[in-house]
């Protein structure tokens, strides 16, 4: 069955609603309509078209999985296994990786978020403090006070 | 519906009407469609054009670009200024208007959010009249001034000139070189980089052939203007309003932050501890006790 989804700015995209129901936020929509789902227009006022784009691209190739299991504690800090067809998918420029991941979250699509988040982490891993500034923008807030307070506290961290 | 608000410009009779033919579904398309077994995100009454320059094929150009490149068909550009008009395009997919499209138009733009800049009834709008700019030394310098659009369409001064940029283009040889920079008096960063002119637009004009037959790798293109200008343009004059929710490492909801560093070890959330004070305080919330 194909539904109809509309973007922040008002494209409509069709979609099949197996690949649609990936996100809980639209599976919901659908649910709460009931019988009407044939014709109905789920609108979404917090993705844009652009994104919607390629949110469902993703959710399409991503339509066979297995609905994501709990992850099992130990495992979780693994950012490696991200698949070849995702890390392609996320060579994207940093507005739009967080625009995906803010629309991941609105949608409700734990799998593209889970892979978002896990590229941001990788972006963040073996740099520095000042790598990361640099890396996503961030200026330097803290007083020289601050600065070697904080310092302090976290080297007396690592070596615990 | 921006359908609504879109007229086409007037094509003289002996102009084609339509540049794009209608049964050519450009690639990426073709693979959605194959892989699903149906219709998947097609935009609007099923429309194989694509949405934005990223998409682009030498077959298929989006139809603000189309529209875009309609204005100037009657003279011949160079291909700096071909290239020119190609980052201007890609500005207004980012958020940005040149500044007297967006007084004339200003009515009609819908306010953008700040975690999010393409908007597709603003791009038609942007690009329904050719933008002002100047061509200097014997065209090889151009420049535009833009305006960002956000949910703040203040008229205070103080707004507009944080919303004011100025898109510079020189060409150097095959270079292009692209700088971003705040209006005058703000005295914040700029932006800029470098790129091969015939790397995206081929120097051969192929008979009855569209101008945009001669463009080329227009993703490489979309990315190194994005990640380089416009988005990093666009989180400084959003962070210079103190609009919070921005596509940043700064600007998401409190609640994901634990959702990205649950991914770091307490080597590495020490480092981000180190970073500003944002992060200090989340990282705090993340470390085992």
């Amino acid at each position: 069955m194909i539904i109809k989804l509309e973007s922040a700015d008002k494209v409509i995209f069709e979609s099949d609603v197996s690949i649609a129901n990936h996100s809980e936020t639209i599976k919901t929509a659908l649910e709460d309509l009931g019988d009407e789902v044939d014709g109905s227009v789920v609108p979404l006022p917090n993705v844009n078209s652009a994104i919607l784009r390629k949110v469902l691209h993703w959710a399409t190739f991503h339509k066979d999985d297995p609905e994501a299991a709990e992850e099992i504690e130990n495992k979780e800090k693994r950012t490696d296994d991200i698949s070849s067809w995702d890390a392609d998918f996320l060579k994207v420029d940093q507005g739009t990786l967080f625009e995906l991941m803010l629309a991941a979250d609105y949608l409700g699509i734990k799998g593209l978020l889970d892979v978002t988040c896990k590229t941001v982490a990788n972006m963040i891993k073996g740099r520095s403090p000042q790598d990361i500034r640099e890396t996503f923008a961030i200026p330097n807030d803290f007083s020289p006070a601050e600065e070697e307070q904080v310092r302090k506290e976290n080297e007396w961290c690592e070596e615990k | 519906m921006w359908l609504a608000l879109y007229t086409p410009p007037s094509t003289k009779p002996s102009a084609p009407t339509s540049i794009t033919a209608p049964n050519i579904i450009p690639r990426k398309l073709k693979i959605l469609s194959a892989s699903s077994g149906g219709r998947v995100a097609v935009s609007a009454e099923a429309d194989p054009i694509p949405l934005c320059l990223e998409y682009a094929t030498p077959e298929t150009i989006p139809k603000h670009v189309q529209q875009l490149f309609e204005h100037y068909q009657d003279t011949k550009q160079s291909n700096s200024e071909i290239l020119f008009l190609l980052i201007y395009a890609l500005a207004v997919e980012c958020g940005f208007v040149e500044e007297h499209v967006y007084r004339e138009k200003r009515h009609l733009l819908k306010p953008v959010p700040g975690i999010s800049c393409f908007h597709a009834g603003n791009v038609r709008i942007a690009t329904t009249i050719p933008p002002v700019y100047t061509h200097l030394h014997s065209d090889t310098v151009f420049s535009m001034q833009l305006r960002t659009v956000t949910e703040r369409q203040s008229a205070e001064d103080a707004v507009v000139a944080v919303l004011q940029s100025r898109l510079m283009v020189v060409e150097m040889g095959d270079m292009l070189m692209i700088t971003l920079s705040p209006a005058p008096p703000r005295s914040e960063r700029g932006y800029s980089v470098c790129l091969p002119i015939s790397r995206y637009v081929l120097n051969l004009q192929m008979k009855n052939k569209q101008l945009f037959s001669r463009f080329r790798k227009l993703d490489n293109l979309s990315f190194e203007l994005r990640e380089k200008i416009f988005y990093p343009m666009r989180v400084q004059q959003l962070t210079a309003l103190d609009v919070q929710l921005q596509p940043t490492l700064l600007g998401l909801p409190d609640e994901l932050y634990p959702k990205i560093l649950k991914y770091l070890d307490r080597k590495q959330l020490n480092v981000v501890a180190k970073v500003n004070r944002q992060l200090n305080s989340f990282s705090k919330d993340v470390k085992p006790k």
